[in-house]
């Protein structure tokens, strides 16, 4: 009960008003004077009707006087309780972004972008986001409506206990709304995939892409037409049937209050007859009254809210505790050494991804010597990548150990470990920074620092991409912002590898297929560079570890492995691979075929 | 429609006026009899909440003579009598409400779906696509779908109008039960109410348009957060250590607008107190006058609760509420939405060209000095380009990155028309050829091709329903592009969905999905398309798959004119022909054997290529580890 619900409540309240303290506060007050302020109002017609029944001017001019200073009063702190409303929302969700921030990025490894479950959770966290911004807000709104319906519950008991009953018949309209509301929501998840799939045609229809194939292929533009009328006649379909009958639930839940409302009137009319009630009295009833439907509605429906914020504010903290539970204790720490002496080797290293049966990497034993170029290659899922990733410590080893200098990686704190490493993706980022950050976040110290990364690009061989962007490294990258550039598939992958090549002092380099865009010509250049910064990166003993499916790349590293369904299939020179008659020689007279 | 637009020119009313004449113009296509429910409906509870003032006050001021003389008198029958209108009227508003509201939803469901198919039948229209590679056009596709810079689509419009207007209408029915007490009285009301909406209203959008004017700066902002939730940049900004940096860019931009705002905001506040306390006043005044008279006995006690009702029922005019903002950002999709239309206009002369025989092209297609320049770009892609693809043959087009190759295929499809020079096929300059026909007789694989979230049969065929004869090509089309076996091993075949989006669907990598793309390519010729184009057909392809589809290129492109674009000289060598493009213009042309002959560029690119796999020492030790 408490971890259930009084946690993720109080967490979610805590943000909103440690966000904004004072907006909050003051929410609460005005919400309490626009209550008493509403009721005045309303008991004041009362006040002022049977003033001018008794003809008393001075009764009848402060009737007037409270009537018109508690609208003044409600209006006002109506105005401003909007006003802070959204300047709580705003600050709020900025706030519980920024956690979200830190909570998910903070978690080191990536283990838990491969799990579907969390990457569902988070998902729907996302979309949750603005509901937490909303919890202070909820909050308030159901304070203020049940004062509201406990100072309504008061009044009418002062003239008749029996009235107290009026504000329970707009139970059944709550009961109506809500029924309502599930049909909606079962209609909108039962629909949620042709949802999709019409959003997707719409987004495919209305984008240049598939513009170039949909006037190839003539046919295409009446089957997406066709499909996403499919789709949307569906979406149509549920919800409208959902919304007649939930219109059907409403109807009777009306019909119920309204039959309340009139018998409250007849029986306050009844008093008055026999004197024990006003005119003013009737003219209350009927206003009050008239509210009380909407009164529990709002408590209702605040209340849900509140609930349904509590449940997205468990699943931010499902997320809080799972960053805790994956923190990667440091139990040994050790020192990072400056320069590489021996280099770095796998240590019977095995690997599955979470939530799979089939082992990715099995046994692995490799050495990785200091001061050397090594290429991986195998096909497609061999695991040459999973490799990749355990020595960015994205993944730590189900077995084994990967040992740098004869130091279990483990002991090495995460962050200081990943400062000494660069890497060119496959998967590479398109950052939309300015060039100059979209480069220079491979070394943050130097990001401010134009010549710095202007020699990286140059040993990217990324010159030529800067003489095409208008305001050179101070360009704004990506179309979608005022005045910036869209990049080719080329352009972009030699930023990042102008990246990768930022750090200065890295002791492992990877180039994860880093040519994959790139023309012929490109690629030598780019070799060229890679061997020299490798050369260069002798003094700290630097590791290069190349991954590539180009052979006239790959002969060149000083040592090749080659991976075959996560084992080391064989291992060595080009040379020896060629004499070994292997899957290398047979890859590499497949691709050098080409060029006899 | 050309009526309504005249006059919304004529009138010059404000966007969101415009946007909301559109909308009442519109919707009535949707369904006209539940339109005219809803225009019922919202009618209803605009008025009868002003009936029921006039009645319920009737009803109080009927109270004192039934006291006196009691039910049975005839002041207790007027008493009864008004109590079962006023309950009547009651009721009936408390049941319409509920009516209102699921219409208005339905109809604004409805509404979004027909106007959608309009998009796309819109931008679907010219046979280029210049028009959806324009940002402008593309931030309207996204406003009239309710995102981007919006929130709302053009279903919230009509829910949003059908809230806002009963309730100014019910404000302005408040302000004229006021004339029979004095006519003065409510038009000084009504101006006094008229002017505090004017005020209020500005005050209203200004606040909500400098958030959304500046939404640039706060996307700004999100496009940070976003970075640092996504999975895909998930590697690097752990890698770079980039989090703090992040969430100070990302807090940065967003302080700076949202300074801006509440800064705003505050000057602002002035006003709106100053007219609640103004509008008080004239309450008070207003009240007071009522008072008076009833007081003095010039009005009945239900004349008092009646007027003093209507002057609290007048803010309504003034008000404002989330509806407001709602329909003003609603309008706004409506208004993107419009402004596609004139897309439709340009058809691209369909049906006007010329008509080529079915066994064209016979001769080849040239292009004769052709210049091609994006719009808004500062220079040429193509620049003078002559190059002739002769009928039959397969040309490769090589060159380095950004040397016009894609922009080529684009002219010759006709995507887009060239600056300048001409494209001629058979003889016939390609302009005069009707475009629709021509573009029919091309198949393409492009670098960017689609994942359709559909079915494998729906992918390849791109065609509703694709059985017998067409089942059988799309059987023959995924056999030459490898991917059957891929196919007939799915759970459900061909009517497999392609993608893990969907209960069922299947997931393919990117070399499947190239070789699902390559079968849609050549499903086209075996239909009739004679020209084919293959843009990088191997990039996602693995050494031993590019190898495979290299072997079978013979087959798949005999008897068509085939564009080959290829970084990878084993692809490229095959062609019966090479054209090197570079700077925008053909450098060198001939068969892979004449260009390695004439040592130009080729030459130098092919032999930097074959130098790495021919010369067994030419680099380092290649011994293992040092």
């Amino acid at each position: 009960m408490r971890e259930q619900w009084l946690r993720p409540f109080r967490v979610m309240l805590a943000h909103g008003f440690r966000a904004a303290p004072w907006q909050t506060t003051l929410l609460f007050v005005l919400s309490a004077v626009s209550v008493g302020a509403g009721l005045a109002s309303i008991v004041s017609v009362k006040l002022l009707v049977d003033a001018v029944l008794l003809q008393s001017l001075r009764d009848t001019v402060i009737a007037v006087v409270v009537l018109v200073g508690s609208v003044a009063i409600m209006d006002l702190a109506n105005r401003g309780t909007l006003e802070l409303t959204v300047m709580v929302i705003e600050k709020a969700s900025a706030t519980i972004d920024r956690h979200i921030m830190a909570l998910t990025t903070g978690i080191a490894g990536l283990a838990h972008f491969e799990l579907p479950d969390f990457l569902r959770e988070l998902d729907l966290l996302r979309a949750d986001r603005p509901i937490f911004g909303h919890m202070v807000n909820a909050t308030y709104r159901l304070f203020r409506a049940v004062i509201q319906v406990a100072g309504t519950s008061v009044v009418l008991a002062r003239l008749d206990p029996v009235l107290v009953l009026l504000p329970g018949l707009g139970v059944a309209s709550f009961l109506a709304v809500k029924r309502t509301h599930d049909l909606e929501q079962a209609a909108r998840e039962a629909t949620a995939e042709a949802s999709r799939l019409k959003n997707h045609l719409y987004g495919l229809a209305t984008s240049a892409a598939a513009g170039k194939e949909l006037r190839i292929f003539h046919t295409g533009h009446e089957l997406l037409t066709r499909r996403h009328d499919t789709a949307w006649r569906h979406v149509v379909g549920a919800q409208t049937r959902a919304l007649w009958k939930g219109l059907a639930y409403k109807l009777i839940g009306s019909l119920l209050f309204v039959v309340g409302y009139v018998g409250s009137i007849v029986l306050v009319l009844g008093h008055a007859v026999r004197g024990d009630a006003t005119p003013g009295d009737v003219l209350l009833v009927i206003t009050i009254a008239a509210q009380t439907n909407s009164l529990i509605t709002a408590v209702v429906s605040d209340s849900s809210y509140v609930l349904r914020a509590v449940k997205s504010a468990r699943r931010y903290l499902w997320l809080v505790d799972h960053a805790e539970a994956t923190r990667l204790d440091v139990p040994d720490q050790a020192q990072i050494p400056s320069r590489l002496h021996q280099g770095i080797a796998f240590d019977n290293v095995s690997f599955r991804y979470p939530g799979t049966e089939t082992p990715v990497l099995r046994n692995i034993s490799l050495h990785l010597p200091a001061s050397s170029v090594i290429a991986l290659v195998g096909e497609n899922g061999t695991g040459k990548t999973t490799l990749v990733k355990l020595l960015c410590r994205f993944y730590e080893p189900a077995g084994g150990r990967i040992l740098v200098d004869g130091v279990d990686l483990r002991r090495f704190e995460v962050d200081e470990w990943r400062r000494r490493v660069s890497a060119a993706y496959q998967d590479f980022s398109r950052f939309e920074f300015l060039a100059r950050e979209t480069v220079g976040v491979g070394h943050l110290p130097q990001i401010e620092d134009a010549p710095a990364v202007q020699a990286a690009l140059h040993r990217a061989g990324g010159h030529d991409v800067l003489a095409a962007l208008p305001a050179g490294l101070e360009t704004q990258l990506g179309r979608a912002w005022g005045g910036g550039r869209d990049l080719s598939g080329g352009q972009w992958q030699k930023l990042a590898l102008g990246r990768a090549l930022m750090r200065t002092t890295p002791l492992l380099v990877v180039l994860d297929e880093p040519t994959a865009s790139l023309d012929a010509q490109t690629e030598h250049e780019l070799f060229e560079r890679f061997t020299a910064a490798a050369r260069a990166g002798e003094s700290q003993g630097m590791v290069t570890l190349l991954v590539s499916h180009r052979f006239s790349t790959v002969r060149m590293a000083d040592h090749i492995v080659v991976l075959d369904k996560g084992r080391i299939l064989e291992q060595g020179s080009h040379d020896e691979l060629m004499r070994n008659e292997q899957l290398y020689a047979e890859l590499y007279r497949l691709q050098s075929r080409a060029y006899q | 429609m050309r009526v309504f637009g005249r006059l919304a020119q004529k009138l010059r009313p404000s966007p969101s006026t415009a946007g909301l004449l559109w909308t009442l113009r519109l919707a009535p296509d949707v369904s006209p009899p539940l339109m005219a429910a809803l225009a019922a409906s919202v009618f209803a509870s605009a008025v009868l909440p002003v009936a029921f003032t006039v009645f319920s006050g009737l009803l109080v001021g009927s109270v004192p003579a039934t006291v006196q003389h009691g039910f049975a008198s005839s002041a207790g029958r007027t008493t009864l009598s008004l109590l079962v209108v006023a309950s009547a009227i009651f009721g009936v508003t408390r049941m319409i409400e509920p009516l209102r509201e699921s219409l208005a939803t339905i109809l604004g469901l409805r509404f979004d779906r027909h106007l959608q198919k309009r998009v796309m039948h819109a931008v679907g229209t010219p046979a280029g696509i210049a028009h959806l590679e324009d940002p402008k056009v593309l931030d309207r596709i996204k406003v009239a779908q309710g995102i981007g810079t919006t929130f709302f689509g053009p279903g919230d419009a009509l829910s949003a109008f059908t809230s806002v207007v009963p309730m100014r209408v019910r404000g302005l029915g408040s302000v004229l039960l006021l004339a029979p007490f004095h006519w003065w009285l409510a038009l000084a009301l009504l101006i006094a109410q008229l002017v505090a909406w004017r005020l209020v209203r500005r005050e209203y959008f200004r606040s909500i348009a400098l958030v959304s004017d500046r939404a640039n700066t706060i996307r700004r902002s999100e496009y940070f957060r976003d970075l640092a939730l996504s999975s895909s940049a998930a590697k690097e900004l752990r890698l770079w250590g980039l989090l703090e940096w992040l969430t100070d860019r990302c807090d940065g931009e967003w302080r700076r607008v949202m300074g801006e705002a509440w800064r705003e905001r505050a000057r602002g506040r002035r006003t709106m107190v100053a007219i609640s306390l103004a509008l008080a006043a004239a309450y008070f005044l207003a009240l007071m006058l009522v008072v008076l008279a009833a007081l003095q006995g010039d009005i009945g006690l239900g004349s008092l609760a009646v007027y003093a009702a209507a002057i609290r029922g007048s803010a309504a005019l003034s008000s404002m509420s989330h509806a407001d903002f709602r329909l003003s950002q609603s309008t706004e999709a409506v208004r993107a939405f419009v402004s596609l239309q004139p897309l439709r206009a340009k058809s691209g002369g369909m049906g006007h060209g010329l008509l080529l025989p079915k066994s064209s092209p016979r001769q080849g297609i040239l292009f004769e000095g052709v210049t091609f320049r994006y719009p808004g770009q500062e220079t040429d892609a193509l620049n003078n380009l002559e190059l002739f693809i002769p009928a039959g043959q397969s040309v490769a087009i090589v060159g380095p990155n950004g040397a016009g190759k894609t922009t080529l295929v684009k002219l010759l499809c006709r995507l887009y028309e060239p600056t300048a020079g001409r494209i001629v096929v058979d003889g016939m300059d390609l302009r005069e050829i009707d475009v629709r026909a021509w573009q029919r007789r091309i198949a393409a694989l492009f670098q960017d091709f689609v994942r359709y979230h559909l079915s494998a049969r729906e992918n390849v065929s791109l065609s509703v329903g694709a059985a017998g004869e067409s089942g059988r090509q799309a059987q023959e089309a995924a056999r030459k592009a490898g991917c059957l076996a891929l196919v007939e091993s799915l759970p459900q075949g061909w009517e497999a969905l392609l993608s893990r989006e969907y209960a069922g669907g299947v997931e393919l990598s990117g070399g499947e999905w190239q070789r699902i793309a390559l079968a849609r390519a050549l499903f086209a010729t075996e239909g009739g398309a004679r020209i084919l184009i293959l843009d990088e057909p191997t990039a996602h392809l693995d050494v031993r798959a590019e190898a495979d589809l290299n072997r079978q290129m013979l087959e798949v492109t005999r008897g068509l004119t085939t564009i080959l674009i290829s970084h990878r000289f084993s692809t490229v060598r095959r062609a019966e022909r090479i054209c090197l493009v570079a700077g925008g213009q053909v450098v060198e042309q001939g068969t892979h054997d004449e260009l390695v002959a004439a040592a130009g560029p080729y030459a130098d690119m092919y032999a930097l290529q074959a130098a790495r796999f021919a010369e067994e020492s030419a680099y380092g030790p290649s011994g293992s580890s040092r």
